[in-house]
């Protein structure tokens, strides 16, 4: 079964003649432990695509199973604790809360989810992003290569069951970006973590196991780049 | 326009929900100064007004003869002249000096020497009105100086604060603009000029309005002030009336201050913000400097308010000063509440100690005139009141109202004064007491001693409650004082007295003793009894004793007619011959007591008036900085959204917020307040002696003040941050 499932998606702004069709009847699945690449031009709708599937905006028309479950038929609040523990976001500009520190922007999710902070599970994550001496420092005493790998720190915590990252690279030097992305690979191989990416740069494309490409909100390349590790072909 | 102010113009409106709010913090500070200076300024007139009303001059020649007065009169040093001719002929010329000094005794010496005036009669000179017109060091004002101080301080601190407050919060939230506008091309003074040009906007729109409003509370204090003095003009015949004052030095002042507070506040800020490199202004790095250990929270705030409540209370560490600005004025209002409070209920308190739980709505009084010698001992008594007449006189009192109830107290303390040794009456720990604050303490220290005589009605009462029959006398055995710095009631003398030896002088000073039995003691005394006694006295009461001094308590419906009724009594009773032989007269305590009271109440108003307005600085302040506070933290909130934080969870992080604000406010405010009511009880306490009472009521009313601006801000961030989505949220800064 597909941990994701994407069923006749789209999204609208605007009306009549402002309208602007975002995304236009998207169908594809993603299925667990993949690592898929979204790439497409700027105002393809591939941003709209993952707000859509992280759950913090809402289609016009379509649906969105995560593990099975329809997230649009939640409520607001539903949708709310839906994200805190399936979904993990990572942003160009990192998005961390300046008056928390490493540990703290890490375990917010967490705790938000009204669960006891996990030392060892904190202790593992920190060691992965490669954070554990930083532990007690604030946002703004790192450089975004460190930022960022604070996020995905915090998108790892709740082991959730996709993390979806909107251009993690983009704001970063190549040094810094590889090092998100190795990070991210890491991850994907060592917890069999669902990962879906956006991205400009081919580079960070080639590494997935499959590239989606979209333009004017449709799927116009769906292609598989290697083989799934694990499931081999 | 210029540029840089059409870009002002353009913040304003964008921003117009804060540039109103701002707008309000600078009208309501301008409002505040004018109206508490134009208050003083009324009230300096109506003082003015009233020592002009005892008569406009400078010194005064007592007793001089009508044509030295018209020499006098007419001299060129004298700017204006009258004379007045009292009941026993004696004239008088006022004069008002064309050049007055702080000496005008002297000047006025020099006039009349010069004048070849030889018996120029007494002079005084009339310092009140020397005082007012500044020839004179001002002791009036000195004593209020202060109290001024204090408010002036308190003024300008909360208006700098609210305002400056304001322009902080705008310059860091646009530090992106700025860093925007400098990447094409605007110089670091363009962008100060964007900022002050905002100032000057703000400040051409509030400071008029601010003027005109505080103008108006003036006018409404001034009502209020004329209708709480009106029991006062009733009372003494006083003509005291606050009439409306705008004094142009006030207005001056005010919009000076505003000025000078407007722009400073829009200065620095946008000095700070013209430094910021551009790319870390666009950025947005350059505004967030932090250090992790000042916003570590206590791991107890997690578990008892959630993730929310730390979330809330490190947020607050980050912008310590925007809150601190909030705590400071809310905290402000709730010391001045607290001390406004307390300082009129010592007022009310005094008030009701002059004649404490004794039902007197009107008294009269006479007491023996006396001789004194050279050294100023008192030698004679000249006449003393007999118990014959007194008794005709209570008889007297009562046919004005036959339905009021008339206590007589009558002393005699002899004359020069009767005197005991302490050490024979006292108990061994009172003579203590008594004796070791004083460095000259001996053996025999002798007190002085006063027979009590007291309407027959009431010496039977008070023989039924001693136990003893009729015509004997009793020792008045409990005194009110200060013990260990607290106010207590005690006996003072020992319980086994059976008679007391007093001295006392003859007319022609010699020395008698007599001994004076005691049948039985008072311990328990009615209140009227305790305002005769003291620690330095011992009082016996005793039946049928001619009185140096008497006086009698009135229980009077019509108070005022009996003040009058008792005033002819005395006269008639006293006959006019005699009267130089008493003084003597008769008041009404209803009447007195309401003026007293006008007075508390007019403090109250003022005080009140004034904290409303702290209150409402505060106000504006909370609601501008976290209205500010949320918008620049939208996209914190978005991205706290896409992690799953439910808006309920956001709203109550933000009530939190609040939450905190007016706990420390209040921490602060009641622990201050409290601690300079009790100061001031203190120092009240000095003269007066009443017991502290927690200011419950006060204290009850500030929490509940306090926690309802906190309820209000925090609908009106909740309100704030429903609107709009996530996606926006964390877009905005991007």
């Amino acid at each position: 079964m597909n941990i994701l499932q994407v069923n006749g998606l789209s999204k609208t702004y605007g009306k009549g003649g402002t309208e602007v069709k975002a995304l236009d009847n998207v169908t594809f699945g993603v299925e667990k432990g993949e690592f898929v690449a979204v790439v497409g031009a700027s105002g393809s709708g591939k941003s709209t695509l993952l707000h859509l599937l992280g759950g913090v905006d809402r289609p016009t028309s379509g649906s969105v199973l995560v593990d099975g479950k329809e997230i649009y038929a939640m409520n607001e609040s539903q949708l709310a604790i839906f994200r805190r523990r399936n979904v993990g976001l990572i942003y160009q500009f990192y998005n961390l809360i300046p008056s928390l520190t490493v540990a703290e922007n890490i375990m917010l999710p967490r705790l938000l989810d009204g669960r006891k902070a996990d030392k060892a599970k904190l202790r593992e994550i920190l060691e992965t992003v490669g954070l554990s001496d930083r532990k007690n420092h604030l946002p703004n005493q790192l450089s975004g290569g460190q930022q960022q790998r604070v996020s995905v720190g915090r998108a790892l915590i709740n082991d959730p069951a996709v993390i979806l990252a909107d251009e993690p690279t983009g704001n970063l030097d190549s040094k810094a970006s590889r090092e998100v992305i190795e990070l991210l690979k890491a991850s994907n191989k060592r917890y069999n973590q669902t990962l879906l990416i956006i991205t400009h740069d081919e580079k960070i494309a080639l590494q997935a196991d499959r590239i989606i490409t979209i333009e004017d909100g449709k799927i116009i390349g769906d292609e598989q780049v290697k083989p799934r590790q694990g499931v081999g072909e | 326009m210029k540029l840089t102010a059409k870009l002002a113009l353009i913040q304003l409106r964008e921003n117009r929900r804060r540039s109103v709010l701002t707008l309000l913090g600078i009208v309501l500070s301008v409002a505040m100064i004018t109206a508490v200076f134009g208050f003083v300024a009324s009230g300096r007139g109506a003082i003015y007004d009233l020592i002009i009303g005892q008569g406009n001059y400078h010194v005064a020649y007592e007793g001089i003869t009508p044509e030295d007065a018209e020499i006098l009169g007419s001299n060129k040093a004298f700017e204006s002249h009258y004379t007045e001719t009292d009941e026993e002929g004696v004239l008088t010329l006022f004069c008002r000096l064309a050049k007055p000094t702080a000496e005008a005794t002297e000047q006025a010496a020099e006039i009349a020497k010069a004048a070849k005036v030889l018996d120029s009669g007494g002079i005084y000179m009339n310092r009140e009105l020397m005082m007012m017109e500044g020839y004179l060091p001002d002791t009036y004002t000195g004593m209020l100086v202060p109290i001024a101080a204090v408010l002036f301080i308190i003024i300008i601190f909360a208006s700098v604060i609210v305002v400056s407050n304001a322009f902080r919060v705008s310059a860091g939230e646009r530090t992106k603009q700025f860093g925007i506008l400098k990447s094409v091309g605007a110089t670091s003074k363009q962008i100060r000029s964007t900022v002050i040009n905002e100032g000057w906007l703000l400040a051409i729109a509030g400071i008029p309005v601010g003027i005109l409003v505080g103008l108006g509370v003036e006018a409404i204090g001034c009502v209020i002030a004329n209708y709480c003095l009106a029991p006062l003009n009733t009372f003494g015949g006083i003509a005291i009336k606050m009439s409306f004052q705008a004094p142009w030095w006030v207005i001056v002042f005010a919009a000076l201050l505003a000025f000078v507070t407007i722009f400073l506040s829009a200065y620095l800020p946008a000095r700070k913000a013209a430094k910021i490199p551009a790319i870390d202004a666009i950025r947005g790095s350059g505004e967030v400097k932090l250090k992790a250990k000042k916003v570590r929270t206590a791991g107890a705030v997690r578990k008892i308010f959630g993730v929310e409540g730390e979330l809330a209370q490190k947020s607050m560490k980050r912008s310590r000063r925007s809150y601190r600005a909030t705590v400071i004025a809310l905290s402000s209002s709730v010391i001045l509440f607290l001390v406004g409070t307390s300082l009129g209920q010592s007022v009310k308190v005094s008030v009701n100690m002059i004649y404490p739980n004794i039902e007197a709505t009107a008294m009269a009084q006479i007491s023996a005139s006396t001789s004194t010698d050279m050294e100023g001992n008192i030698v004679k008594l000249v006449k003393l009141t007999d118990a014959a007449t007194a008794r005709t006189l209570t008889e007297k009192f009562r046919q004005f109202d036959p339905t009021s109830s008339i206590k007589m107290l009558g002393e005699n303390s002899g004359n020069s004064v009767f005197t005991v040794e302490a050490k024979n009456i006292f108990t061994p720990m009172s003579y203590e007491n008594l004796t070791k604050d004083d460095d000259l303490a001996v053996d025999d220290y002798i007190i002085t001693f006063k027979y009590i005589i007291l309407d027959d009605a009431f010496y039977e009462s008070v023989c039924k409650q001693a136990g003893v029959q009729t015509g004997e006398n009793i020792l008045l055995n409990q005194v009110l004082d200060r013990v260990d710095g607290k106010r207590a009631l005690f006996s003072p003398c020992r319980s086994d007295i059976n008679a007391i030896e007093v001295t006392g002088k003859n007319d022609d000073n010699s020395v008698f003793t007599e001994t004076v039995p005691i049948g039985g003691q008072l311990t328990e005394l009615p209140p009227e009894l305790l305002l005769l006694t003291s620690p330095y006295s011992v009082c016996v009461v005793t039946p049928n004793k001619s009185m140096t001094s008497v006086q009698w308590l009135v229980n009077v419906e019509d108070s005022a007619g009996f003040a009058e009724y008792a005033q002819a009594t005395l006269k008639n009773t006293l006959k006019v011959e005699q009267t130089g032989l008493y003084s003597y007269n008769a008041s009404d305590i209803k009447a007195m007591l309401a003026a007293q009271n006008g007075l508390a109440n007019l403090i109250m108003i003022f005080v009140y008036g004034f904290i409303a307005m702290l209150t409402l600085i505060g106000l504006t302040n909370v609601i501008s900085t976290i209205s500010t506070n949320i918008r620049l933290r939208k996209r914190e909130f978005a991205v706290l959204e896409s992690m799953g934080m439910t808006e309920k969870g956001i709203k109550r992080m933000i009530s939190y917020e609040s939450l905190i604000c007016g706990l420390r406010s209040l921490f602060f405010g009641l622990v201050l307040g409290l601690a300079a009511s009790y100061f001031i009880y203190n120092r009240i306490t000095d003269v007066l002696l009443f017991p502290y009472s927690f200011p419950y009521v006060p204290v009850i009313a500030a929490v509940i003040v306090v926690f309802l601006v906190t309820f209000i801000t925090m609908r009106f961030s909740a309100m704030r941050v429903s609107k709009g989505n996530i996606i926006e949220g964390i877009r905005q800064s991007e």
